[in-house]
């Protein structure tokens, strides 16, 4: 890859990322904020390509902290974005009928 | 980079972007969130399959297990209304990984003959030891740096209760543009030398820490989840500059892609509580909170463009509108229906109020709206809607005035005091459609449209429709 395919990714993706988030009901803005937490996660990735590449103590022991991090942020970012979405759902179908598909019985005893 | 990485890769950048689309969408937010679930798990297991990694496994394995424990206990020892507290703590986790990746860049580009040259990273932009790479390394750590120390005294901060004014130290401004330069001056220094200095690695590390956690300290408690909003963004930029160091596409697409959301969700959420970007960040700059920033929000009626007007409506379970006779004025009673009926079509319920003299002349509304061909069981009286009005999402007030003024409620003597009134204001929402900024027919100002639960939109009753249609239609 060169700087300008790099360019080229930069570009096309912030201007995806600036689209997607063009309408949205604030209610959604802390969910929201909770999915974006989540998906850079991703640098776990990255972390676990420096951990195996690097030589040397100093490298190799920020590629193994970086990995720890980057796995607490999946998890933890998962875990919350699935308990907002679980609440805000609660919230939507607890009053009136959702008239999107079937309810998500797991959630047991949200609708009235 | 074997090819069935670089598949796995672009697919799971694919679903990354999808499950955010979806976060989006209050319909389609579960799905969203699996999606990208699937994506960063669908990522990581391909990570496995790049030559080199196969031999660390168990190390890798165990560092991932031990993040994720405390990633967990973290969601599960924090209460629902702290969350942004939380994602405050694990922005601060993906700030510091973004960074700490970036240190290893640095140090192993360092190492002459360092494994990182062939194999796992022969796809990178720039060789691993020459100035780009460094360079690269250098602006990657600063952002993660930063917004792993902001989001950690974020963190530390949103715990207090009751920590409504701000810690500030004198000179602030001087020590923090100060702190500023010499990161910037540490960081060219890195950025130009090949080979990074130890000592001058870790004082740049430990002022971008100490310029991140700085920033957060002198911003009004009440705005720190913008601020948050903004370190995620952060993070997000750091992601993709150490991707662009090590060629990995997936974590410059989602890097950016985090980048650019959360720079536009910082400002809608800023934008949500009435507050400018700037007048949120100022201080964080040491300029003094001005008396006119703090009495302006009550001064001017806080505004509502269309899209955001659509957008509130679309999402509402209830909607009351209140029209007046602007609505009757401009003759927009066949945009109302119009509007009533796309909103039906999303499941929103929306009743129209009729105020025995609304549109000035008793009766006139009735006709209008019936010759509109509005359901006669739309229509509401004043007490019944008076009723409902704290429990409906949304009062649409279109082209009404002085029967929606709560001055009327009051004792004190005033041309309106005793008429009956629609209580708008006791909506948890009132979105109001007037033409200007004059008053009503009773030359009284409207304390209604100054309410901190009140949002504006001008322009004429049916222009403003129109608008709101298109706007409703051109959501999914």
């Amino acid at each position: 890859m060169t700087l300008v395919d790099a360019a080229y990714l930069l570009g096309l993706a912030g201007t995806a990322g600036y689209v997607l988030v063009g309408r949205v009901p604030s209610v959604l803005h802390v969910p929201l904020l909770s999915g974006a937490n989540f998906v850079h996660a991703v640098v776990l990735v990255g972390a676990i390509v420096v951990f195996a590449a690097a030589e040397g103590a100093v490298a190799r022991a920020a590629g193994f902290v970086a990995i720890a991090l980057a796995s607490a942020n999946a998890v933890g970012g998962l875990l919350l974005t699935e308990r907002l979405f679980t609440l805000f759902e609660r919230a939507r179908t607890g009053r009136g009928p959702s008239r999107e598909g079937p309810e998500d019985g797991s959630d047991g005893g949200a609708h009235r | 980079m074997s090819a069935a990485t670089a598949v796995a890769w672009l697919v799971a950048a694919g679903l990354l972007v999808a499950g955010l689309r979806g976060m989006g969408s209050p319909r389609r937010a579960r799905a969203g969130s699996r999606l990208a679930a699937l994506g960063l798990l669908l990522a990581t297991g391909a990570t496995f399959g790049l030559p080199g990694v196969g031999e660390d496994v168990v190390a890798v394995l165990v560092a991932m297990a031990l993040g994720g424990v405390a990633g967990a206990f973290a969601v599960r020892a924090t209460e629902t209304v702290r969350t942004p507290r939380l994602i405050a703590l694990l922005n601060a986790f993906g700030g510091g990984a973004a960074a700490c990746v970036g240190v290893a860049i640095l140090l192993a580009g360092s190492r002459a003959g360092a494994p990182l040259a062939d194999g796992v990273l022969g796809a990178a932009v720039a060789a691993p030891g020459s100035r780009p790479h460094a360079a690269l390394a250098v602006a990657a750590i600063l952002p993660g740096a930063v917004a792993c120390a902001g989001s950690l005294s974020c963190y530390v901060r949103l715990g207090r209760d009751g920590d409504a004014v701000s810690p500030g130290f004198a000179n602030r401004q001087t020590a923090y543009l100060s702190i500023g330069a010499l990161v910037l001056l540490l960081g060219l220094v890195l950025g130009a030398s090949a080979a990074a200095h130890p000592l001058v690695l870790v004082l740049f590390v430990a002022l971008s820490l100490a310029f991140g956690a700085l920033m957060c300290l002198p911003i009004a408690a009440a705005d720190l989840p913008v601020l948050v909003s903004m370190f995620n963004a952060a993070t997000g930029l750091s992601v993709a500059l150490d991707g662009i160091a090590l060629g990995v596409p997936i974590m410059i697409v989602s890097g950016m892609l985090v980048c650019a959301a959360g720079t536009l969700l910082t400002r809608l959420m800023a934008h949500g509580r009435n507050r400018r970007l700037g007048d949120i960040m100022y201080p964080g700059l040491g300029v003094e909170t001005s008396e006119d920033g703090a009495r302006a929000p009550h001064e001017r009626a806080n505004r509502i463009d269309a899209t955001e007007a659509a957008i509130s409506l679309a999402w509402a379970e209830r909607v009351l509108v209140v029209p007046g006779y602007g609505l009757a004025l401009a003759q927009a009673q066949h945009k109302l229906r119009e509007l009533m009926q796309l909103l039906d079509e999303r499941g929103v319920r929306a009743d129209i109020v009729l105020h025995p003299v609304a549109g000035r002349m008793p009766g006139h509304m009735n006709v209008l709206l019936a010759e509109a061909g509005v359901p006669y069981d739309r229509l509401m009286d004043l007490e019944d809607a008076n009723e409902a009005m704290p429990d409906v999402d949304v009062a649409l007030v279109i082209g009404a005035d002085d029967i929606v003024n709560p001055l009327a409620r009051e004792e004190r003597e005033n041309a309106l005091r005793g008429l009956a009134i629609v209580d708008a204001d006791r909506a948890p929402l009132a979105i109001v459609l007037k033409r200007g900024e004059q008053p009503g027919h009773s030359g009284l100002d409207n304390p209604l449209f100054f309410a901190p639960g009140t949002r504006v939109m001008l322009g004429d009753a049916l222009g403003s429709l129109q608008e709101l249609i298109l706007e409703v239609k051109a959501l999914d």
